[in-house]
């Protein structure tokens, strides 16, 4: 039901490498089983070639992503609080933030991991070079925000392959590739975000200069209390009438309040 | 149970995409077997209502299967785990809420199938019910949500697709209305349910194990401890817009399931008797689903995974935890709920084009075979619309959408009442639709989407009951199957009848 959110325009992306595997000669009948139950059950007898061609590419659909190229792209859970080079510091990082160069050297032919990047895929690669080296949010001041969340946007930044928002608690509600964050589950009161660019190799390249000011005031209960219950009585009253005429509609008159006979007459 | 414990709140994974060749080969076999199997079914389509209706005698397994696959879109994947991530366990419980719909549109269905048993589309009930006053707004209110759904699918099939293996939108997006279009074409409602049948089981069985193996990754206790100490809100009973969302997502679904043809034209297509039954348990099918699913939400920011787009977070979460296998079953889950939502528009939206629309411009009577042409035609008609509309990726349809919402809440009553009492009247229905939509508009705007179909339906009912208290009609249901005596019967067209037996 409903829809989704539009997704945001494309973002860049790192293209992976993979490894072209002919289709696996082996194949089982485990999908044609599958096939003939449904067919068997409801008498139709989908093609057996077609069966054998779904299975053939499920394996290949496997064999490609098991492969070791492919494999450079599986999940790794990695522990980076600690090894982060730059630790955040408010006053500091604010201070810093016209730009501060890592010095991280890449080893030539390595492939580094890459933070979460699941978004719209760009085929051809954004020249970053001509990025920015400062980093500042589009928007710093969110007053009376309702619902508790929030979407914090940031100018992208050279060489700068992660980005972390750090609340003023310290905690840290987004890390990943791409100039948004979307934090939700605010309490009421202020809240304050920076957001770090970081190089490949984990060197702070950037601070937000100002930093994202979140002032949260939630709809008062009364109201929400106000809606809880109308939305309750509109529910009991329609589970009322659709059971009491489900009950009654063909059996004997007034399936709805006011209503006196199906039939008249 | 074994999982990520001290370290979650840091833990950062790379990107589990699938690659393109991957996603080029899952869209090529589903799309073969897809439209191998519409035109294996269309084979027996050989009449209109076989076409339009599978001959009216679907059993309670397809008939089950076709309403879960049909009510588990690409937005139960998506957008229940995003009102987790926004509304917290409120929102997971609010999104599935829609199931209320399907469990009180079950004993509706039987109703429908006794008083119109010749009938296809919900337009005609409420031409027949209330006449031209009542049809114009809610021909409108079916049409643009209709045409807002299937665009808006047609782009989330792109994007998803993109999201996931990298294929470039447009050859994700054409690609999933190009397949839909053809094996509904040459199948129509057979080809529909058949697949919907079968995209059903894998969707259920895609989203067990999705759920079984992320449960195993994580600690519930790590996360609920996280969620308290970060984001308490979101665990809060007492959150104020997830409050007011609960009943707002409960009058949507009941808005879209009782207004809308997709589920009539199941209704008027299952063998009598089989409705309330299959509606009623694919209620209780779905309805664990999107719990699961906004479960993944909830757990993201107890995890860190950084979220940008609020809609990918399920697929992310999936993805992140259980890597390329994890993407692979998130992909094939989202191909299928895509396909099983945009296969129904076609055929129920191109029943109400040939049956409300056409038809009664033409002022005769059209042959089974014309009208078999005139859906194939508007069939392509709303793939070639889709695809159009879908193409230059606006991504502003998708809010175009939650418009919807106050305007589907308005058609619950008249709905209801039509249903069930002959006092319900003509003025009462167009009123309370049209006031019921505007107020729900206006609340949209002014305070949020969270509360919009709720105003919708508050307004609807209070101007439908004032409506129905002040002029009562008094009508006969007996003339809804009228018009239907001329037509031909599963009774008297014994091919029709044993066509999906």
């Amino acid at each position: 039901m409903g829809s989704i959110e539009p997704i945001a325009p494309p973002q860049v992306f790192e293209n992976r490498k993979s490894c072209y595997n002919p289709p696996l000669p082996i194949m089982t009948n485990h999908f044609a089983i599958g096939a003939n139950t449904i067919s068997c059950r409801f008498g139709i007898t989908p093609p057996p070639r077609l069966a054998r061609t779904a299975f053939a590419g499920l394996l290949w659909v496997g064999f490609l992503q098991a492969s070791p190229v492919a494999a450079k792209g599986a999940p790794v859970e990695k522990v980076v609080a600690e090894s982060r080079t730059a630790e955040f510091e408010t006053s500091e990082s604010i201070a810093e933030s016209q730009g501060v160069k890592g010095s991280g050297v890449e080893e030539p032919g390595s492939e580094p991991l890459r933070p979460p990047a699941l978004g719209p895929v760009q085929t051809e690669p954004d020249t970053i070079s001509e990025l920015p080296s400062y980093l500042a949010f589009a928007t710093t001041e969110f007053n009376d925000v309702r619902e508790g969340y929030v979407e914090l946007h940031w100018n992208p930044v050279d060489s700068a392959t992660e980005y972390v928002v750090i609340e003023d608690d310290g905690t840290k509600p987004y890390r990943g590739s791409f100039e948004q964050a979307f934090v939700s589950g605010l309490s009421n009161g202020t809240h304050t975000f920076i957001v770090e660019a970081y190089d490949k190799s984990g060197n702070l390249l950037a601070t937000s200069a100002k930093p994202a000011i979140v002032t949260v005031d939630h709809w008062p209960l009364s109201q929400a209390m106000i809606a809880f219950s109308i939305g309750l009585i509109i529910f009991v009253a329609l589970i009322s009438i659709i059971a009491h005429g489900a009950l009654t509609a063909d059996k004997k008159p007034a399936a709805f309040p006011g209503a006196e006979s199906e039939q008249p007459g | 149970m074994t999982g990520v414990t001290a370290s979650t709140s840091v833990l950062v994974a790379s990107a589990p995409v699938l690659s393109a060749q991957a996603g080029y080969v899952m869209l090529a076999l589903f799309s073969v077997l897809w439209i191998s199997l519409g035109i294996w079914w269309g084979r027996r389509a050989k009449s209109y209502d076989g076409f339009a209706v599978a001959g009216r005698n679907v059993g309670l397994a397809l008939g089950t299967a076709t309403a879960v696959a049909t009510w588990i879109t690409s937005n139960t994947t998506m957008l229940a785990p995003q009102f987790a991530l926004q509304l917290g366990i409120w929102g997971a419980l609010a999104y599935s809420t829609a199931s209320f719909g399907l469990f009180a549109f079950a004993p509706m269905s039987g109703r429908i199938r006794r008083l119109m048993p010749t009938g296809y589309t919900a337009v005609e009930f409420v031409r027949r019910r209330y006449g031209l006053l009542g049809t114009i707004p809610f021909l409108i209110i079916s049409i643009f949500y209709a045409l807002t759904w299937l665009v808006s699918m047609t782009m989330a099939g792109g994007k998803l697709l993109n999201v996931l293996s990298g294929i470039p939108y447009e050859v994700g997006m054409s690609v999933v209305i190009v397949v839909c279009v053809l094996y509904t074409l040459f199948g129509g409602m057979y080809a529909v349910i058949g697949t919907d049948f079968i995209q059903s089981l894998i969707i259920l069985v895609g989203l067990i194990v999705v759920a079984c193996a992320v449960l195993v990754k994580i600690d519930l206790v790590d996360v609920h401890e996280k969620l308290s100490t970060n984001r308490p809100m979101l665990l809060s009973v007492l959150f104020p817009a997830a409050l007011m969302s609960l009943f707002n997502n409960m009058f949507f679904g009941f808005g879209e399931i009782f207004h809308s043809n997709v589920w009539w034209s199941r209704a008027f297509a299952m063998r009598d008797g089989v409705g309330p039954k299959a509606y009623a348990l694919g209620g209780f099918l779905w309805l664990p689903v999107p719990i699961v699913a906004g479960f993944l939400g909830l757990a993201a920011p107890a995890l860190g995974i950084g979220v940008s787009e609020p809609d990918t977070v399920g697929p992310m979460v999936a993805a992140t935890l259980l890597g390329w296998g994890g993407a692979l079953l998130v992909f094939v889950v989202v191909f299928c709920s895509l396909a099983s939502s945009i296969d129904s528009l076609l055929a129920a939206t191109s029943d109400l084009m040939v049956n409300d629309i056409i038809e009664p411009i033409m002022q005769h009577h059209p042959t089974d075979r014309t009208k078999r042409n005139l859906s194939s035609f508007c069939i392509i008609l709303l793939g070639f619309f889709s695809w159009s509309v879908a193409l230059p990726n606006v991504g502003t349809l998708a809010t175009v959408l939650f418009f919807a919402g106050p305007m589907v809440g308005s058609c619950i009553w008249p709905i209801v009442g039509g249903l069930y009492s002959r006092r319900a009247n003509a003025m009462a229905a167009c009123l309370a639709m049209v006031t019921g939509s505007v107020c729900g508009l206006i609340a949209y705007f002014t305070i949020g989407w969270f509360v919009s179909s709720l105003v919708g339906a508050a307004v609807s009912g209070a101007v439908f009951g004032v409506g129905l208290l002040l002029s009562p009609a008094d009508f006969d249901f007996d003339s809804l199957s009228v018009d239907g005596e001329s037509k031909k019967t599963p009774a008297n067209d014994p091919q029709a009848a044993g066509e999906m037996a």
